[in-house]
Protein backbone atom coordinates (compact mmCIF):
# COMPACT_ATOMS: atom_id res chain seq x y z
CA UNK A 1 0.00 0.00 0.00
CA UNK A 2 2.82 2.36 0.92
CA UNK A 3 4.67 1.64 -2.30
CA UNK A 4 1.51 2.03 -4.29
CA UNK A 5 1.05 5.51 -2.90
CA UNK A 6 4.69 6.50 -3.16
CA UNK A 7 4.93 5.77 -6.86
CA UNK A 8 2.59 8.41 -8.24
CA UNK A 9 3.85 11.05 -5.82
CA UNK A 10 7.45 10.55 -6.94
CA UNK A 11 6.43 10.53 -10.57
CA UNK A 12 4.58 13.77 -10.12
CA UNK A 13 7.62 15.32 -8.46
CA UNK A 14 9.85 14.16 -11.30
CA UNK A 15 7.44 15.58 -13.84
CA UNK A 16 7.32 18.85 -11.98
CA UNK A 17 11.08 19.07 -11.77
CA UNK A 18 11.31 18.32 -15.48
CA UNK A 19 8.88 21.15 -16.07
CA UNK A 20 11.18 23.52 -14.19
CA UNK A 21 14.06 22.58 -16.46
CA UNK A 22 11.84 23.06 -19.49
CA UNK A 23 10.81 26.44 -18.13
CA UNK A 24 14.41 27.59 -17.85
CA UNK A 25 15.09 26.50 -21.42
CA UNK A 26 11.92 28.13 -22.72
CA UNK A 27 12.72 31.48 -21.12
CA UNK A 28 16.08 31.51 -22.87
CA UNK A 29 15.25 30.05 -26.24
CA UNK A 30 11.79 31.35 -27.16
CA UNK A 31 10.89 34.57 -28.88
CA UNK A 32 8.15 36.40 -27.05
CA UNK A 33 6.83 39.82 -26.21
CA UNK A 34 4.21 40.95 -23.79
CA UNK A 35 3.22 43.08 -20.83
CA UNK A 36 3.21 42.01 -17.24
CA UNK A 37 2.28 43.30 -13.81
CA UNK A 38 4.92 43.11 -11.11
CA UNK A 39 3.79 43.30 -7.50
CA UNK A 40 6.57 43.92 -5.02
CA UNK A 41 7.13 45.81 -1.78
CA UNK A 42 3.50 46.80 -1.50
CA UNK A 43 3.14 48.24 -4.98
CA UNK A 44 2.35 47.19 -8.51
CA UNK A 45 4.32 48.17 -11.59
CA UNK A 46 3.58 47.35 -15.17
CA UNK A 47 6.31 46.53 -17.66
CA UNK A 48 6.66 45.41 -21.25
CA UNK A 49 9.23 42.86 -22.35
CA UNK A 50 10.62 41.93 -25.76
CA UNK A 51 12.73 38.79 -25.99
CA UNK A 52 14.62 37.24 -28.88
CA UNK A 53 15.90 33.79 -27.98
CA UNK A 54 18.96 32.02 -29.26
CA UNK A 55 22.63 31.57 -28.53
CA UNK A 56 22.91 35.28 -27.78
CA UNK A 57 19.68 36.37 -26.16
CA UNK A 58 18.45 39.87 -26.67
CA UNK A 59 15.91 41.43 -24.37
CA UNK A 60 14.34 44.77 -23.64
CA UNK A 61 12.29 45.63 -20.58
CA UNK A 62 10.36 48.91 -20.42
CA UNK A 63 8.51 50.41 -17.48
CA UNK A 64 4.99 51.39 -18.47
CA UNK A 65 4.08 53.42 -15.40
CA UNK A 66 5.91 56.41 -14.00
CA UNK A 67 8.91 57.91 -15.76
CA UNK A 68 10.00 55.83 -18.73
CA UNK A 69 12.97 53.66 -17.95
CA UNK A 70 14.23 50.57 -19.67
CA UNK A 71 16.76 47.78 -19.59
CA UNK A 72 18.41 46.37 -22.69
CA UNK A 73 20.15 43.02 -22.53
CA UNK A 74 22.38 41.84 -25.32
CA UNK A 75 23.95 38.58 -24.29
CA UNK A 76 25.88 39.38 -21.15
CA UNK A 77 25.72 43.14 -21.55
CA UNK A 78 22.92 44.86 -19.70
CA UNK A 79 22.21 48.58 -20.10
CA UNK A 80 19.87 50.29 -17.67
CA UNK A 81 18.51 53.55 -19.04
CA UNK A 82 16.98 56.13 -16.76
CA UNK A 83 14.37 58.70 -17.79
CA UNK A 84 16.98 61.46 -18.10
CA UNK A 85 18.92 59.51 -20.71
CA UNK A 86 21.66 58.40 -18.37
CA UNK A 87 22.56 54.79 -18.78
CA UNK A 88 24.63 52.29 -16.88
CA UNK A 89 26.17 49.29 -18.58
CA UNK A 90 26.67 46.14 -16.56
CA UNK A 91 28.41 42.97 -17.50
CA UNK A 92 25.97 40.29 -16.46
CA UNK A 93 28.33 37.54 -15.47
CA UNK A 94 25.65 34.94 -14.97
CA UNK A 95 23.93 35.69 -18.28
CA UNK A 96 20.56 35.63 -16.61
CA UNK A 97 17.42 37.13 -18.02
CA UNK A 98 15.38 40.17 -17.15
CA UNK A 99 12.12 38.64 -16.01
CA UNK A 100 11.75 38.83 -12.24
CA UNK A 101 11.03 36.01 -9.80
CA UNK A 102 12.35 33.22 -11.97
CA UNK A 103 13.84 30.44 -9.86
CA UNK A 104 16.90 28.86 -11.39
CA UNK A 105 16.15 25.19 -11.08
CA UNK A 106 18.15 24.06 -14.07
CA UNK A 107 21.74 24.46 -12.94
CA UNK A 108 21.63 22.26 -9.86
CA UNK A 109 19.18 19.87 -8.20
CA UNK A 110 17.08 21.51 -5.54
CA UNK A 111 18.08 18.88 -3.03
CA UNK A 112 16.05 17.86 -0.06
CA UNK A 113 14.95 21.28 1.04
CA UNK A 114 12.06 21.67 -1.37
CA UNK A 115 9.12 19.65 -2.56
CA UNK A 116 8.22 20.17 -6.20
CA UNK A 117 4.76 19.23 -7.34
CA UNK A 118 2.10 19.95 -9.91
CA UNK A 119 -0.85 21.48 -8.15
CA UNK A 120 -3.34 22.17 -10.88
CA UNK A 121 -4.02 24.16 -13.99
CA UNK A 122 -5.13 27.68 -14.73
CA UNK A 123 -5.34 30.23 -17.51
CA UNK A 124 -3.00 33.21 -17.69
CA UNK A 125 -2.88 35.87 -20.41
CA UNK A 126 -5.01 33.63 -22.57
CA UNK A 127 -2.75 30.59 -22.25
CA UNK A 128 -3.57 27.37 -20.46
CA UNK A 129 -1.03 26.81 -17.73
CA UNK A 130 0.14 24.06 -15.41
CA UNK A 131 0.81 25.20 -11.86
CA UNK A 132 4.03 24.00 -10.26
CA UNK A 133 4.66 24.47 -6.56
CA UNK A 134 8.17 24.66 -5.17
CA UNK A 135 7.52 24.29 -1.45
CA UNK A 136 10.24 24.60 1.17
CA UNK A 137 10.30 22.07 3.95
CA UNK A 138 11.13 24.61 6.63
CA UNK A 139 10.82 28.34 7.29
CA UNK A 140 14.38 29.19 6.29
CA UNK A 141 13.58 29.72 2.62
CA UNK A 142 10.81 30.98 0.40
CA UNK A 143 8.63 28.95 -1.90
CA UNK A 144 7.43 29.56 -5.43
CA UNK A 145 4.20 28.94 -7.27
CA UNK A 146 4.78 28.97 -11.00
CA UNK A 147 2.34 29.00 -13.90
CA UNK A 148 3.89 27.40 -16.99
CA UNK A 149 2.38 27.48 -20.45
CA UNK A 150 1.19 23.97 -21.28
CA UNK A 151 2.50 24.20 -24.81
CA UNK A 152 5.94 25.79 -24.44
CA UNK A 153 6.58 25.76 -20.65
CA UNK A 154 7.23 29.48 -20.75
CA UNK A 155 6.72 31.10 -17.35
CA UNK A 156 3.47 33.07 -17.38
CA UNK A 157 3.16 33.93 -13.73
CA UNK A 158 5.33 33.56 -10.64
CA UNK A 159 4.65 34.15 -6.96
CA UNK A 160 7.06 34.03 -4.05
CA UNK A 161 5.50 32.72 -0.84
CA UNK A 162 6.59 32.72 2.76
CA UNK A 163 6.17 29.82 5.13
CA UNK A 164 2.58 30.91 5.84
CA UNK A 165 1.77 30.78 2.11
CA UNK A 166 1.47 34.54 1.95
CA UNK A 167 2.41 36.10 -1.37
CA UNK A 168 5.45 38.34 -0.94
CA UNK A 169 6.02 39.23 -4.58
CA UNK A 170 4.60 38.16 -7.89
CA UNK A 171 4.61 38.90 -11.55
CA UNK A 172 2.02 37.93 -14.13
CA UNK A 173 1.75 38.42 -17.86
CA UNK A 174 -1.45 40.19 -18.82
CA UNK A 175 -0.77 40.00 -22.56
CA UNK A 176 1.73 37.80 -24.29
CA UNK A 177 2.67 36.66 -27.78
CA UNK A 178 4.82 33.55 -27.74
CA UNK A 179 6.87 32.84 -30.86
CA UNK A 180 6.79 36.36 -32.21
CA UNK A 181 10.29 37.63 -32.93
CA UNK A 182 10.58 41.29 -31.91
CA UNK A 183 11.53 43.82 -34.54
CA UNK A 184 15.04 45.21 -34.39
CA UNK A 185 13.64 48.57 -33.31
CA UNK A 186 12.00 46.91 -30.34
CA UNK A 187 15.33 45.66 -29.01
CA UNK A 188 17.21 48.95 -28.93
CA UNK A 189 16.76 51.98 -26.66
CA UNK A 190 13.99 54.42 -27.40
CA UNK A 191 16.41 57.31 -26.91
CA UNK A 192 19.09 57.72 -29.53
CA UNK A 193 21.57 59.67 -27.43
CA UNK A 194 22.58 58.36 -24.07
CA UNK A 195 25.16 59.40 -21.55
CA UNK A 196 26.45 56.03 -20.59
CA UNK A 197 28.42 54.95 -17.60
CA UNK A 198 30.18 51.64 -17.57
CA UNK A 199 29.78 49.99 -14.20
CA UNK A 200 33.08 48.95 -12.78
CA UNK A 201 33.92 45.30 -12.96
CA UNK A 202 33.80 43.38 -9.75
CA UNK A 203 37.00 43.65 -7.78
CA UNK A 204 36.42 40.38 -6.00
CA UNK A 205 38.62 37.38 -6.55
CA UNK A 206 37.73 33.81 -5.71
CA UNK A 207 39.74 32.50 -2.79
CA UNK A 208 42.03 29.55 -3.10
CA UNK A 209 41.55 27.21 -0.24
CA UNK A 210 39.53 27.83 2.85
CA UNK A 211 38.14 31.16 3.85
CA UNK A 212 39.18 32.84 7.05
CA UNK A 213 35.52 32.82 8.05
CA UNK A 214 32.65 30.41 8.10
CA UNK A 215 29.08 30.03 9.27
CA UNK A 216 29.30 27.43 11.97
CA UNK A 217 25.66 26.40 11.99
CA UNK A 218 23.88 27.46 8.82
CA UNK A 219 20.23 26.49 8.40
CA UNK A 220 19.77 22.98 7.08
CA UNK A 221 20.68 22.63 3.43
CA UNK A 222 22.76 25.77 3.11
CA UNK A 223 26.35 25.12 2.10
CA UNK A 224 29.26 27.33 1.13
CA UNK A 225 29.42 27.70 -2.65
CA UNK A 226 31.73 30.67 -3.06
CA UNK A 227 34.35 32.54 -1.05
CA UNK A 228 35.75 35.74 -2.43
CA UNK A 229 37.88 38.62 -1.29
CA UNK A 230 37.83 42.21 -2.40
CA UNK A 231 40.92 43.38 -4.21
CA UNK A 232 41.08 46.56 -2.19
CA UNK A 233 44.14 45.99 -0.05
CA UNK A 234 43.46 48.76 2.43
CA UNK A 235 39.95 47.52 3.25
CA UNK A 236 39.74 43.87 2.31
CA UNK A 237 36.24 42.46 2.40
CA UNK A 238 35.60 38.78 2.56
CA UNK A 239 32.47 37.62 0.76
CA UNK A 240 31.00 34.20 1.40
CA UNK A 241 28.02 32.82 -0.49
CA UNK A 242 25.89 30.05 0.98
CA UNK A 243 23.16 28.37 -1.03
CA UNK A 244 20.64 25.59 -0.72
CA UNK A 245 20.50 25.17 -4.48
CA UNK A 246 17.80 27.76 -4.99
CA UNK A 247 18.17 30.49 -2.37
CA UNK A 248 21.49 32.25 -1.81
CA UNK A 249 22.83 34.23 1.11
CA UNK A 250 25.87 36.49 1.00
CA UNK A 251 28.01 37.31 4.02
CA UNK A 252 30.41 40.22 3.99
CA UNK A 253 33.07 40.71 6.64
CA UNK A 254 34.99 43.97 6.48
CA UNK A 255 36.89 46.36 8.75
CA UNK A 256 34.48 48.71 10.45
CA UNK A 257 34.73 52.45 10.18
CA UNK A 258 36.72 54.00 12.97
CA UNK A 259 33.89 56.20 14.12
CA UNK A 260 31.04 53.78 13.59
CA UNK A 261 29.00 53.02 16.66
CA UNK A 262 28.15 49.50 17.72
CA UNK A 263 24.86 48.81 16.08
CA UNK A 264 22.73 45.96 14.86
CA UNK A 265 20.35 46.70 12.02
CA UNK A 266 17.81 44.74 10.08
CA UNK A 267 16.43 46.00 6.80
CA UNK A 268 14.08 44.37 4.37
CA UNK A 269 12.02 44.93 1.33
CA UNK A 270 9.98 42.38 -0.49
CA UNK A 271 11.88 39.12 -0.30
CA UNK A 272 15.22 40.72 0.45
CA UNK A 273 16.52 40.91 4.01
CA UNK A 274 19.74 42.46 5.28
CA UNK A 275 21.24 41.97 8.74
CA UNK A 276 24.22 44.09 9.75
CA UNK A 277 26.17 44.24 12.97
CA UNK A 278 29.53 45.33 14.24
CA UNK A 279 31.76 43.46 16.62
CA UNK A 280 35.26 44.42 17.58
CA UNK A 281 37.02 45.90 14.59
CA UNK A 282 34.76 44.27 12.05
CA UNK A 283 31.40 44.80 10.45
CA UNK A 284 29.32 41.85 9.34
CA UNK A 285 26.56 42.03 6.74
CA UNK A 286 24.32 39.12 5.82
CA UNK A 287 21.83 39.50 2.97
CA UNK A 288 19.77 37.50 0.57
CA UNK A 289 16.30 36.78 -0.75
CA UNK A 290 15.52 34.65 2.25
CA UNK A 291 13.42 35.10 5.40
CA UNK A 292 14.55 37.18 8.35
CA UNK A 293 15.12 34.00 10.33
CA UNK A 294 17.72 32.83 7.84
CA UNK A 295 19.88 35.96 7.74
CA UNK A 296 19.60 36.23 11.51
CA UNK A 297 20.60 32.64 12.12
CA UNK A 298 23.56 32.91 9.77
CA UNK A 299 24.69 36.24 11.18
CA UNK A 300 24.74 34.85 14.68
CA UNK A 301 26.76 31.86 13.63
CA UNK A 302 29.68 33.53 11.89
CA UNK A 303 33.02 32.48 13.28
CA UNK A 304 36.68 32.10 12.45
CA UNK A 305 37.61 29.18 10.31
CA UNK A 306 40.19 26.98 11.93
CA UNK A 307 41.49 25.78 8.57
CA UNK A 308 44.52 27.48 6.98
CA UNK A 309 43.94 30.91 5.55
CA UNK A 310 43.25 31.26 1.89
CA UNK A 311 44.86 33.32 -0.82
CA UNK A 312 43.07 35.24 -3.51
CA UNK A 313 43.40 33.89 -6.99
CA UNK B 1 27.18 77.12 -13.82
CA UNK B 2 29.99 78.83 -11.97
CA UNK B 3 33.08 77.23 -10.55
CA UNK B 4 31.91 78.40 -7.15
CA UNK B 5 28.67 76.50 -7.55
CA UNK B 6 30.61 73.35 -8.43
CA UNK B 7 32.79 73.78 -5.40
CA UNK B 8 29.75 74.18 -3.21
CA UNK B 9 28.29 70.98 -4.61
CA UNK B 10 31.58 69.29 -3.92
CA UNK B 11 31.51 70.55 -0.36
CA UNK B 12 27.95 69.31 0.01
CA UNK B 13 28.97 65.86 -1.09
CA UNK B 14 31.73 65.94 1.47
CA UNK B 15 29.34 67.06 4.17
CA UNK B 16 31.23 70.26 4.71
CA UNK B 17 28.36 72.69 4.37
CA UNK B 18 26.36 73.94 7.29
CA UNK B 19 22.64 73.40 7.41
CA UNK B 20 22.00 76.97 6.26
CA UNK B 21 24.52 76.73 3.44
CA UNK B 22 23.05 73.41 2.39
CA UNK B 23 19.54 74.82 2.20
CA UNK B 24 20.77 77.86 0.29
CA UNK B 25 22.59 75.71 -2.21
CA UNK B 26 19.68 73.33 -2.69
CA UNK B 27 17.34 76.21 -3.37
CA UNK B 28 19.76 77.37 -6.06
CA UNK B 29 19.81 73.87 -7.50
CA UNK B 30 16.06 73.89 -7.73
CA UNK B 31 16.30 76.90 -10.04
CA UNK B 32 19.45 75.98 -11.94
CA UNK B 33 18.94 72.95 -14.13
CA UNK B 34 22.67 72.60 -14.80
CA UNK B 35 23.54 71.88 -11.18
CA UNK B 36 21.54 68.69 -10.77
CA UNK B 37 23.27 66.84 -13.64
CA UNK B 38 26.59 68.01 -12.23
CA UNK B 39 25.68 66.49 -8.89
CA UNK B 40 24.68 63.28 -10.62
CA UNK B 41 28.02 63.18 -12.42
CA UNK B 42 29.89 63.64 -9.16
CA UNK B 43 28.07 60.67 -7.72
CA UNK B 44 28.69 58.53 -10.76
CA UNK B 45 32.37 59.33 -10.67
CA UNK B 46 32.76 58.46 -7.06
CA UNK B 47 30.68 55.33 -7.19
CA UNK B 48 32.71 54.00 -10.06
CA UNK B 49 35.97 54.78 -8.37
CA UNK B 50 34.73 52.99 -5.30
CA UNK B 51 33.33 50.21 -7.46
CA UNK B 52 29.88 50.90 -6.17
CA UNK B 53 27.65 50.27 -9.08
CA UNK B 54 24.40 51.90 -10.16
CA UNK B 55 22.75 54.78 -8.27
CA UNK B 56 21.52 57.40 -10.67
CA UNK B 57 20.78 60.60 -8.82
CA UNK B 58 17.51 62.12 -9.87
CA UNK B 59 17.53 65.70 -11.04
CA UNK B 60 14.89 66.55 -8.45
CA UNK B 61 17.12 65.54 -5.58
CA UNK B 62 17.25 69.10 -4.28
CA UNK B 63 13.55 69.26 -3.56
CA UNK B 64 13.65 65.97 -1.73
CA UNK B 65 16.58 66.96 0.39
CA UNK B 66 15.12 70.33 1.19
CA UNK B 67 11.97 68.66 2.31
CA UNK B 68 13.93 66.29 4.49
CA UNK B 69 15.95 69.03 6.07
CA UNK B 70 12.86 71.04 6.80
CA UNK B 71 11.19 67.98 8.28
CA UNK B 72 13.99 67.54 10.76
CA UNK B 73 12.55 68.19 14.17
CA UNK B 74 14.84 69.98 16.54
CA UNK B 75 14.77 67.30 19.25
CA UNK B 76 16.14 64.87 16.69
CA UNK B 77 18.72 67.27 15.36
CA UNK B 78 21.59 65.58 17.07
CA UNK B 79 20.78 62.18 15.72
CA UNK B 80 19.94 63.27 12.23
CA UNK B 81 22.88 65.60 12.17
CA UNK B 82 25.07 62.67 12.92
CA UNK B 83 23.43 60.83 10.07
CA UNK B 84 24.38 63.66 7.75
CA UNK B 85 27.92 63.29 8.93
CA UNK B 86 27.68 59.56 8.49
CA UNK B 87 26.35 60.18 5.04
CA UNK B 88 29.19 62.35 3.98
CA UNK B 89 32.91 62.40 3.66
CA UNK B 90 35.15 60.89 1.09
CA UNK B 91 36.71 62.05 -2.09
CA UNK B 92 35.44 63.57 -5.23
CA UNK B 93 36.55 61.43 -8.07
CA UNK B 94 39.74 62.26 -9.83
CA UNK B 95 38.46 60.52 -12.89
CA UNK B 96 35.16 59.31 -14.14
CA UNK B 97 33.89 56.66 -16.47
CA UNK B 98 31.25 58.68 -18.17
CA UNK B 99 31.21 58.14 -21.89
CA UNK B 100 28.91 59.72 -24.39
CA UNK B 101 27.54 56.98 -26.55
CA UNK B 102 25.08 57.21 -29.35
CA UNK B 103 22.83 54.25 -29.83
CA UNK B 104 22.18 54.03 -33.51
CA UNK B 105 20.91 50.52 -33.83
CA UNK B 106 21.37 46.96 -32.72
CA UNK B 107 24.72 46.26 -31.22
CA UNK B 108 26.79 43.33 -30.34
CA UNK B 109 28.55 43.10 -27.04
CA UNK B 110 29.25 46.66 -26.15
CA UNK B 111 31.56 46.09 -23.28
CA UNK B 112 33.42 43.57 -21.31
CA UNK B 113 34.97 43.77 -17.88
CA UNK B 114 38.07 45.04 -19.58
CA UNK B 115 36.11 47.71 -21.31
CA UNK B 116 34.58 48.81 -18.08
CA UNK B 117 37.98 49.11 -16.50
CA UNK B 118 39.22 51.05 -19.45
CA UNK B 119 36.27 53.35 -19.30
CA UNK B 120 36.87 53.94 -15.63
CA UNK B 121 40.25 55.36 -16.40
CA UNK B 122 38.98 58.00 -18.77
CA UNK B 123 39.25 61.40 -17.20
CA UNK B 124 36.37 63.77 -17.00
CA UNK B 125 37.32 67.40 -17.28
CA UNK B 126 34.27 68.45 -15.35
CA UNK B 127 35.22 66.44 -12.32
CA UNK B 128 38.96 66.11 -12.45
CA UNK B 129 39.42 69.80 -11.75
CA UNK B 130 37.65 69.28 -8.46
CA UNK B 131 39.57 66.30 -7.29
CA UNK B 132 40.29 66.56 -3.59
CA UNK B 133 40.91 63.07 -2.30
CA UNK B 134 40.05 62.47 1.31
CA UNK B 135 40.37 59.28 3.25
CA UNK B 136 36.90 58.95 4.75
CA UNK B 137 34.37 56.57 3.34
CA UNK B 138 31.82 58.06 1.04
CA UNK B 139 28.15 58.06 1.88
CA UNK B 140 25.96 60.10 -0.42
CA UNK B 141 23.71 62.09 1.84
CA UNK B 142 20.75 61.96 -0.45
CA UNK B 143 19.52 59.81 -3.17
CA UNK B 144 16.72 58.16 -5.01
CA UNK B 145 18.27 54.78 -5.26
CA UNK B 146 17.14 52.23 -7.74
CA UNK B 147 17.19 49.58 -5.06
CA UNK B 148 15.71 51.55 -2.26
CA UNK B 149 15.90 49.07 0.51
CA UNK B 150 15.51 51.06 3.65
CA UNK B 151 18.01 50.55 6.40
CA UNK B 152 16.53 50.32 9.82
CA UNK B 153 18.63 51.71 12.57
CA UNK B 154 18.60 50.30 16.02
CA UNK B 155 19.34 53.68 17.48
CA UNK B 156 16.49 55.76 16.15
CA UNK B 157 13.14 54.91 14.74
CA UNK B 158 13.08 58.11 12.72
CA UNK B 159 16.09 56.92 10.86
CA UNK B 160 14.06 54.11 9.41
CA UNK B 161 11.58 56.36 7.65
CA UNK B 162 10.62 55.61 4.09
CA UNK B 163 12.77 58.44 2.84
CA UNK B 164 15.93 57.09 4.34
CA UNK B 165 18.34 56.18 1.57
CA UNK B 166 20.07 52.90 1.34
CA UNK B 167 23.70 52.80 2.23
CA UNK B 168 25.53 52.61 -1.12
CA UNK B 169 27.75 49.99 0.42
CA UNK B 170 24.71 47.75 0.61
CA UNK B 171 23.88 48.45 -3.00
CA UNK B 172 27.35 47.40 -3.98
CA UNK B 173 26.93 44.30 -1.86
CA UNK B 174 23.68 43.47 -3.59
CA UNK B 175 25.23 43.69 -7.02
CA UNK B 176 28.09 41.46 -5.93
CA UNK B 177 25.70 39.08 -4.22
CA UNK B 178 23.64 38.45 -7.32
CA UNK B 179 26.73 38.23 -9.46
CA UNK B 180 28.45 35.76 -7.15
CA UNK B 181 25.33 33.66 -6.69
CA UNK B 182 24.76 33.51 -10.42
CA UNK B 183 28.36 32.61 -11.16
CA UNK B 184 28.13 29.77 -8.69
CA UNK B 185 25.28 28.26 -10.58
CA UNK B 186 22.77 29.31 -7.98
CA UNK B 187 19.67 31.37 -8.37
CA UNK B 188 21.43 34.67 -8.65
CA UNK B 189 19.17 36.68 -10.89
CA UNK B 190 20.17 40.30 -10.71
CA UNK B 191 16.81 41.98 -10.29
CA UNK B 192 17.33 44.43 -13.13
CA UNK B 193 13.64 45.05 -13.10
CA UNK B 194 14.13 46.97 -9.86
CA UNK B 195 16.47 49.35 -11.62
CA UNK B 196 13.79 50.71 -13.87
CA UNK B 197 10.60 50.70 -11.90
CA UNK B 198 9.74 54.19 -10.64
CA UNK B 199 11.25 55.45 -7.44
CA UNK B 200 9.70 53.96 -4.38
CA UNK B 201 10.47 56.89 -2.11
CA UNK B 202 6.87 57.93 -1.77
CA UNK B 203 5.00 54.74 -2.36
CA UNK B 204 6.97 51.79 -1.11
CA UNK B 205 5.61 50.00 1.86
CA UNK B 206 8.64 49.13 3.77
CA UNK B 207 8.64 46.23 6.06
CA UNK B 208 11.81 47.30 7.70
CA UNK B 209 12.03 45.79 11.07
CA UNK B 210 13.91 47.56 13.78
CA UNK B 211 15.91 45.78 16.36
CA UNK B 212 18.12 47.40 18.92
CA UNK B 213 20.33 44.79 20.26
CA UNK B 214 24.01 45.16 20.74
CA UNK B 215 26.23 42.24 20.41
Amino acid sequence: MVFALAGPVCAESADARAMLNQMSAAIRSLDYQGSFAYQHAGRVDTLRVFHAGGAVERERLISLNGPRSEVIRNGRNVTCIQPDGSATVYVNGSGRGLLPLVPDASSRPLGDQYDVSISGSDRVAGYLADIVDVTPRDAFRYGYRLWLDQGTRLLLRSTVLDSEKRVLEQFMFVSLEIGKLPDETELVPGQRELKTTAAAASDEAELRGASEWRVNKPPTGFALVSARRSGLAEKPTEHLVYSDGLASVSIYIEPRNENAADMTTMAGRGTLNIYTYTEGDLRYTVLGDVPVATVTAMARSIGRNTQPRAESR
Amino acid sequence: MSQQAREHLSALMDGELSREETMFLLRNVAHDQTLAPCWSNFHAARQILRRQELLIVGNDFANGVLARIEMEALPQAVRQGSWLRWASGGAIAASVAVMALVFSGPRGDMSSPGDATLASSKPSPAVSTLAQPKPAEFRPPMISPALDVQPASAATSGFASQNTPIDPRLQSYLVRHYDAAGSSGQSGLMPYVLLIVPSQQQSAEIKADVSSEQR
